[in-house]
């Protein structure tokens, strides 16, 4: 017995955890798929019955699908580009030395450290409309006050704002990483050349970041795909569903409608959309590590 | 030469206001919920604000913990987060040293990809499942859910954190006639702690700051921090001052780790990102 054990440690090891994984992630992957196969709605009592493509037929054609994959893409795109550009910035401020740099270091990580949902109600506090703080900062420098999270048109900048202000400390903290391990030759010979401090970031640190700023892009962009919390915390999708993306919606659809097979649907669609974005960062990454 | 130095002067100063406008925007939201927190209604809505030299009032605090078993909601939020990253850590370290050790690729490809899925994917066949069983409301249900999240996460950056201990350290071991599992134990464990701090930290704040699976699986005995929250919103009406105050109450741990255990945390999240 003992013997065995010590023939197949590493799957003695590592059997306990994949177990768990297939159990809690792989069969209820399976189930999500097979209930979306079928007719099921929790308020008419009746089980889940077979009507094989048809949800995803009516969803397909359905245009609040293709609205809410729209809202999720323009949000998605939008807060992946701010806290990657915005996080490469105030990585380079924090890499230069000053006294106090452990202490900013720790002050940028607090907001990611905290539960989107308390970030999300505290931003409704600055957000309200007549007397939130960020209207009067609006209005003190000049701006015309926003509608922020109450009206269509200014919802998913404001509430990527949010998080935005939230989740860029993750980017600060990779491309602080990144940074540190660039060689310190060429961006010296470039200065020793008479590059200006401008040329030598566009010219010479910028492209060598490049493969930490795509692979930490990448993971935002999954990340901020797959957003739920803040969203729901600050409007639940509104107003008039325009801040509902496709997790929002499917959470919709099978917790305030009961629908669970075109729920089931939905998520399926989505699962497939990360799946697919996952594989591609998964093959960039491995195609990048062969190459260094 | 003097020139130099005023341009390096200079220098100095313009970085230092770069930092203030990096810093500001993050700590003035956190302080000013905080005063917010301590003034009543209508005094949170003066503009512009009264920073300093008001008077701080309590109430929503002593509300909160008195009236709305805040105190009931903290031990809920504790007890799933130790708890599940307890059982997290005995089941994936394990597993992240098979993985740093034997290059197991593609059971570590497929903890990634998992990393990576939407966690609502699997939410709805939980729903149906522990409904079914009835377990919906309990411990065991949201501590369950929560390790699906951390294990992952766990397994990421340990196997990074192993891979980058010497091997020689294992074969030293094992030449002097120690099995696997006792040099795991004995000779690698004890090396990984400042790996386990990671790991264990960011589990904990991971599963302290849920709030999708406490807000499907959970129930009034069983309520979790962030879900509460939402409680005080309904329709348009908020009562911010107990809101702000339970907002508080669920980011001073967050930020009371954050501060104690910053290097550790960046290790994880570079670990994370950078290597996968």
């Amino acid at each position: 017995m003992s013997k065995f054990i010590d023939r197949h440690i590493k799957w003695v090891f590592a059997a306990p955890a994949l177990v768990f994984m297939m159990a809690m992630i792989v069969l209820p992957i399976g189930a999500t798929f097979a209930f979306s196969l079928t007719e099921w709605n929790l308020l008419s009592g009746a089980g889940p019955r077979f009507n094989f493509g048809q949800n995803y037929a009516k969803i397909l054609a359905s245009s609040e699908f293709w609205a809410s994959c729209g809202i999720t893409f323009w949000y998605t795109f939008l807060a992946t580009i701010l806290e990657t550009v915005l996080g490469l910035a105030i990585a380079l401020i924090l890499n230069c030395e000053f006294r106090g740099k452990q202490l900013a270091k720790t002050a940028i990580l607090l907001p990611y450290m905290m539960a989107p949902v308390a970030v999300g109600l505290m931003w409704m506090l600055f957000y309200e409309p007549s007397s939130g703080i960020m209207n009067f900062i609006f209005k003190s420098v000049g701006l015309p006050p926003s509608t922020f999270t109450s009206a269509q048109d200014t919802v998913i900048p404001a509430i990527a704002t949010v998080e935005v202000w939230q989740m860029t400390p993750m980017v600060v903290i990779v491309c602080l990483a990144g940074l540190s391990s660039l060689p310190n030759d060429p961006i010296e010979a470039a200065h020793v050349d008479g590059a200006n401090s401008i040329q030598v970031f566009f010219r010479v640190i910028l492209p060598m970041m490049m493969p930490t700023l795509f692979s930490i892009a990448l993971l935002r962009f999954i990340d901020i795909f797959k957003s739920f919390d803040l969203i729901y915390a600050m409007t639940k999708g509104g107003p008039a569903n325009a801040s509902r993306t496709l997790n929002l919606y499917a959470y919709e659809t099978a917790f305030s409608y009961y629908k669970f097979g075109e729920s089931s649907a939905i998520l399926t669609l989505v699962f497939l959309i990360v799946l697919v974005i996952s594989i591609v960062i998964i093959n960039m990454k491995k195609r990048w590590e062969e190459k260094v | 030469m003097t020139v130099y130095k005023a341009k390096k002067a200079a220098g100095k100063i313009g970085l230092y206001v770069l930092v203030l406008v990096v810093v500001l925007p993050v700590l003035f939201p956190l302080y000013f919920v905080f005063i917010s927190s301590l003034k009543n209604m209508s005094q949170v809505y003066i503009m512009p604000p009264q920073l300093f030299g008001f008077t701080p009032i309590w109430d929503h605090y002593k509300y909160i913990f008195e009236t709305q078993h805040y105190d009931a909601y903290m031990v809920n939020s504790a007890v799933v987060a130790f708890a599940s990253t307890a059982i997290s850590l005995i089941l994936g370290v394990p597993a992240s040293y098979s993985i740093a050790r034997f290059h197991m690729r593609k059971t570590s490809t497929s903890i990634l990809v998992a990393r990576l899925l939407p966690s609502i994917s699997f939410l709805l066949p939980y729903y149906f499942l522990f409904s079914k069983l009835k377990m919906i409301d309990t411990y065991s249900v949201l501590i369950l859910s929560h390790i699906v999240l951390s294990l992952p996460l766990i397994v990421w950056i340990m196997s990074s954190f192993i891979a980058d201990i010497p091997k020689e350290l294992d074969e030293a071991a094992i030449v002097d006639g120690c099995t696997r599992q006792r040099c795991f134990w004995n000779v690698i464990l004890p090396v990984s702690l400042p790996g386990l701090v990671t790991c264990a930290t960011l589990s904990f704040l991971g599963s302290w700051n849920n709030f999708q699976f406490a807000l499907i699986l959970s129930g009034e005995k069983t309520r979790t921090l962030p879900v509460s929250l939402q409680y005080f919103v309904s329709g348009a009406d908020i009562r911010w001052g107990r809101m702000l105050a339970a907002t508080i109450v669920v980011i001073v741990p967050a930020i009371i780790l954050t501060m104690a255990l910053q290097k550790y945390i960046i290790k994880g999240m570079t670990a994370g990102a950078v290597k996968g």
